[in-house]
């Protein structure tokens, strides 16, 4: 585990203003970021035109899960308001470290199965494995479990270079409206669907809330 | 043939499975040929194709990167690479890296200080951070090729515009 910089100090700042704005430098820390635009199609549990079209709570397990196998502090402490909305609890969360003996739904395992042999050894994706999740899920979902499994390792390089920021940098709920993830005329069409719902798809940006924290719907969303 | 069976039209497995998502294959092809285009050909070449011995991918083993044959590697010593630690074929420079490459691929959060430092002795700043990011994108793209079963193309897809087929090198 790499919670201190592995790279002088001068470029950190490059890669957290890339990270979170999206500004384009001469960092090189900056230039190997993650495209945002790949972050919006994959990152967040919503579901546009264009992103993976898994749902929220099994994207975020997947991500979590991958959080926990790649030993990212960050990551582990994200929550998507997204999918605490649609029903993921912290008992589902602490339940991924020992997925197969908990009381997850069959179709969630028959899932995390495929993200555990592509985050640690895809040669081990057996046919038993895709065809038990194939009862589940469509081919179009199976595809998009595979690549948000592997999307979801590209935390391995943020570790390694010590650039994880750590857990009390991320100990709050993450919003679809964040600066983070950029603009689209696909995510803001995503983002005004759910707000139709009575989905709260933004949150207060100042102040951190804690993990768990119950998403409170906004009057003007009710 | 891939393990998924409703895929969309396109001269390849790679084309036909990761097509089904058209824009994520798109920016990640595009981000993973800018990130091996920042790093040393020869070392990218030597640790993608340890990686895809490691993950089992037979896509990712049936292509060669150009510009690391520009470079002079050659298939001699490829067909070296799992024996990198013993082979005279190697330097100590190619041989931190793939260590280093092997770390990354197994269990990157068991990668030490010591660890790193052992490969930063052979690298500047700028290489070790490019190396590292281009790991990472290697190591996806064989993870997923391996899990959809995606097998060696007759013809190189468009969105990887500097490898080869390792048929043609022989």
């Amino acid at each position: 585990m790499a919670t201190t910089p592995r790279i002088p100090q001068e470029m950190l700042e490059g890669f957290f203003i890339q990270m979170e704005r999206g500004e384009a430098n001469d960092n090189p820390v900056a230039a190997i970021s993650i495209p945002i635009e790949l972050s919006r199609l994959a990152a967040i549990p919503v579901r546009t035109r264009k992103s993976f079209q898994l749902d929220p709570v099994l994207h975020e397990l997947i991500r979590l899960y991958n959080a926990k196998v790649q030993d990212c502090q960050y990551c582990q402490n994200a929550r998507q308001a997204v999918a605490v909305q649609a029903g993921l609890d912290e008992d589902m969360v602490s339940a991924l470290s020992h997925f197969e003996t908990s009381s997850l739904p069959e179709p969630v395992k028959a899932a995390l199965r495929i993200t555990s042999a592509v985050s640690t050894n895809p040669g081990l994706l057996s046919d038993e494995i895709w065809n038990q999740a194939a009862q589940h899920y469509t081919e179009d979902e199976l595809v998009d479990i595979v690549l948000l499994s592997m999307h979801t390792t590209a935390s391995k390089v943020t570790i390694t270079l010590g650039l994880d920021p750590g857990k009390e940098a991320s100990s709050r709920l993450f919003f679809p409206t964040e600066d983070v993830y950029g603009e689209s005329p696909e995510l803001a069409e995503a983002i005004r669907e759910l707000r139709s719902q009575g989905v709260v798809v933004e949150g207060p940006s100042e102040e951190a809330l804690p993990v768990g924290s119950k998403v409170v719907a906004a009057a003007s969303s009710v | 043939m891939s393990r998924v069976s409703s895929v969309v039209d396109g001269p390849t497995d790679l084309d036909r499975v990761w097509g089904k998502r058209p824009e994520y294959y798109a920016l990640f092809m595009s981000d993973y040929n800018d990130s091996l285009d920042r790093a040393d050909a020869v070392l990218v070449e030597l640790c993608r194709l340890r990686i895809a011995q490691l993950v089992e991918s037979t896509f990712d083993a049936s292509l060669r990167y150009a510009p690391a044959q520009a470079a002079g590697l050659n298939e001699e010593k490829l067909a070296a690479l799992a024996n990198y630690p013993e082979s005279e074929l190697f330097s100590a420079r190619e041989r931190a890296v793939l260590e280093y490459a092997e770390q990354f691929a197994i269990q990157s959060s068991s990668i030490s200080d010591d660890d790193v430092a052992r490969v930063q002795a052979h690298l500047t700043t700028e290489e070790f951070i490019y190396l590292t990011k281009a790991l990472g994108v290697m190591d996806q793209f064989s993870r997923s090729n391996s899990a959809f079963r995606i097998e060696a193309p007759e013809v190189v897809p468009s969105t990887l515009p500097a490898f080869v087929l390792q048929s043609a090198t022989n």
